[in-house]
């Protein structure tokens, strides 16, 4: 029972935006030469296409942030990845 | 006009690979002035169609012209449509079969400018997809469309021959500027494009006063 009302709980914060969505990243495909991204978006049924330098990264999760970098480094070439990591330059 | 441009970048692609496909199957060398007298057509609306350097490109071609170019090569069996010649029928990768990486290696890097190769900027600790012995980052300095913003880097690897379809670090013999550019080889000729489909391409000769610096293995983009 606890269980069941922890679940319901967690379900109308996200519901009515107490916590935040999240986009799940779905296909990266090459339309002449843009890199657009099909996603998905909690409690939201359709897709959303949009160009690859404007998805909000904030809203997605590590695991599907460095899926997404694998897609793009493919699209983009062979061998390489794409990482949204942040990096600190040490200066000399 | 960059969607006009766009047209002409795939259509110039599209349209070159049919003219080395038909002439790799059918073992004859094929060229633009054959298509054009076959097509009934002057051989100045093929070359401008297919010329290396954007700007001397039509950017606008009659759709009579595509309609022709499609028939030609559907009637000699290659399976074409006009949404093919033009870079519609767009090429797509499924995130969500992407495998994660699991070990990755933790390294140290030095870190130079992209604009000046003798330029360091310090060192980045970045995570790889697999050790690397010798390796460079170098750091972005200007925008490349439509995806690299100032702030991107990338992570080179010295100690690695290209392969088609990678990408490249290139200095040039008179300059301290680096550039990325991806190696393909295209029947007996090695062409480096530029990573934003825009500028022009190169052909790598023996006389090129340029070097290969090495093979870029990831790019930490800046978002």
């Amino acid at each position: 029972m606890r269980n069941i009302l922890e679940r319901a709980d967690k379900f109308l914060c996200i519901y009515l935006g107490l916590k935040s969505t999240k986009i799940v990243p779905q296909i990266v495909e090459k339309k002449r030469t843009q890199l657009k991204v099909w996603h998905t978006e909690s409690f939201k049924r359709h897709v959303h296409k949009v160009l690859v330098n404007k998805i909000n990264l904030k809203m997605i999760d590590d695991n599907n942030k460095e899926k997404l970098g694998i897609a793009i480094g493919k699209m983009i070439a062979s061998n390489v990845v794409v990482s949204f990591d942040e990096i600190v330059i040490k200066k000399d | 006009m960059k969607d006009i441009n766009n047209f002409s970048t795939s259509i110039h692609s599209v349209l070159k690979g049919l003219i080395e496909a038909k002439s790799n199957r059918d073992n004859v060398k094929f060229t633009g002035y054959q298509l054009a007298s076959a097509l009934d057509m002057p051989r100045s609306i093929i070359t401008k169609l297919t010329h290396p350097d954007v700007s001397k490109r039509i950017v606008n071609p009659k759709i009579e012209t595509l309609l022709k170019i499609v028939e030609y090569f559907k009637s000699d069996g290659f399976d074409i449509t006009i949404d093919d010649l033009l870079g519609m029928n767009s090429p797509s990768i499924d995130i969500q079969s992407q495998p994660l990486i699991i070990n990755k290696e933790i390294q140290t890097i030095s870190l130079y400018s992209l604009s000046n190769a003798k330029k360091r900027l310090g060192s980045v600790e970045v995570k790889l997809p697999y050790a690397i012995k010798n390796a460079h980052a170098f750091y972005l300095e200007e925008d490349v469309e439509p995806f690299f913003k100032v702030g991107s880097i990338f992570i080179v690897n010295l100690n690695c021959n290209p392969s088609n379809n990678d990408l490249i670090a290139i200095k040039y013999n008179s300059s301290e500027k680096i550039q990325i550019r991806k190696y393909c080889k295209r029947k007996n000729k090695i062409i480096l494009l530029a990573l934003n489909n825009q500028d022009e391409e190169l052909v790598l000769m023996p006389t090129q006063v340029c070097s290969i610096l090495g093979v870029v293995i990831q790019i930490n983009a800046k978002t």
